[in-house]
């Protein structure tokens, strides 16, 4: 796989558990999930991302959807956790951490050296 | 707007399960729904529909490895990914991956990893194959290679008209262990016998935008093209002498396609890391201020 792709990649499993992480917390529609994403500069992602990931989810069976109501609108599709959902945000939270400890130590030994 | 980009995408999802697609669509239409609602483009931020469609595609049927078969049936792998998954089909050149036999990339059963057997070769290292290094193979040694599988086809289409006037009505079609014919076939089999060689040789002379893929479909051709030359060259051979054993053509000449297949992709290959390597060793050479 080319060193692109591996970039990609890496990049879409950050957003998906970081889209797991903002389902948590509330039940959203997709855009909601987006606006959630784009207060942290980082996590900014386009519908072209997002959507894609979100519909890997749901077949993946770890969200799932229900219709809402809207005031004004056509009804709007709501997103949650299912417990599949809460065990693989809970698996990727600890590889986070464990990940994101050795990248700071690291990282921070070669800002020492 | 929202319904012409629907039914768009809905065109380009061939690849996805009648459930997945339905799926797919239902959730897309609802977020085209609030996009509107936002008074926002669809083609701003999801792109054209075909290249959404192929980001859902590659998301939907990306979920099993590119490495691993979509299903495996009594432990035989069953792929139906490899027309519209780059990653699966570069499965047939995959340094990284030590293993030598890996699962077809379209159908049941298993196939030759290429890059595996250039590792054990010694002709490259596992890592070499990166996206860096097939950006510098020239453009010149891409095409020759692209047109390699066309000149093998072109062999057995040439085998197969010279020798045409001279053939009986039924030729071998199958040969046992011993090389000897074991049944036969009108002698318009021989024309699907070109074909298995001359169609992928087609497809693998599109034009595509990674390097990475001409050279994984020239070699893939390249692979088919020698098979399809072998057996057709054993069945007008023993169509001629019918005592012969000329069915032993077809296993024997295997090297010599695997051979012919590995430099297609690794000849490019290697032309891109002597560029890579001596712009590396450019600045070194280069006298400090």
């Amino acid at each position: 796989m080319p060193i692109s792709d591996r970039t990609a990649q890496l990049r879409k499993g950050v957003l998906e558990l970081a889209i797991l992480a903002v389902l948590d917390r509330e039940e959203c529609y997709s855009i909601a999930i987006i606006d959630r994403l784009g207060e942290h500069p980082a996590l900014t992602a386009t519908p072209g991302t997002v959507y894609p990931l979100l519909a890997r989810l749901d077949k993946a069976g770890k969200v799932a959807t229900r219709w809402v109501e809207s005031a004004g609108g056509p009804p709007r599709k709501y997103y949650r956790l299912t417990d599949e959902g809460r065990a693989a945000l809970a698996e990727g939270t600890t590889a986070w951490s464990a990940l994101s400890e050795a990248m700071q130590q690291l990282l921070g030994k070669r800002g020492e050296a | 707007m929202t319904t012409s980009y629907l039914r768009a995408v809905g065109a380009h999802l061939d690849g996805l399960g009648r459930a997945d697609r339905a799926q797919a669509l239902e959730a897309l239409a609802a977020q085209l729904d609030e996009l509107n609602e936002a008074g926002v483009d669809p083609l701003e931020v999801l792109g054209p529909p075909e290249r959404y469609a192929a980001e859902l595609v590659e998301a939907l049927i990306g979920d099993v490895a590119a490495e691993e078969p979509r299903f495996r049936v009594f432990g035989i792998p069953i792929e139906t990914r490899g027309l519209l998954n780059g990653g699966v089909r570069s499965r047939i050149f995959d340094p990284e991956n030590p293993r030598i036999i890996v699962p077809r990339l379209l159908g049941a059963g298993w196939t030759l990893n290429l890059g595996a057997v250039a590792v054990k070769l010694k002709l490259i290292r596992p890592d070499d194959a990166t996206s860096e290094v097939f950006e510098q193979v020239p453009e010149r040694a891409v095409r020759i290679a692209q047109f390699v599988p066309a000149a093998v086809a072109g062999v057995a289409a040439g085998v197969v008209a010279v020798a045409w006037r001279g053939l009986p009505d039924r030729v071998p079609s199958s040969f046992d262990l011993g090389g000897r014919t074991r049944g036969s076939a009108s002698k318009f089999s021989l024309v699907a016998g070109v074909l298995m060689g001359v169609l992928p040789a087609v497809w693998a002379l599109r034009q595509q935008d990674e390097v990475e893929d001409r050279l994984v479909d020239a070699a893939s051709a390249t692979m088919l093209a020698s098979v399809s030359v072998s057996t057709v060259a054993a069945s007008v051979l023993n169509a001629r002498n019918p005592q012969g054993r000329w069915g032993l053509a077809v296993p024997v000449m295997l090297p010599a396609a695997v051979a012919a297949s590995l430099s297609v992709i690794v000849v490019p290959l290697r032309a891109g890391l002597r560029r890579v390597w001596r712009d590396a060793e450019a600045p070194a050479s280069t006298p400090s201020d």
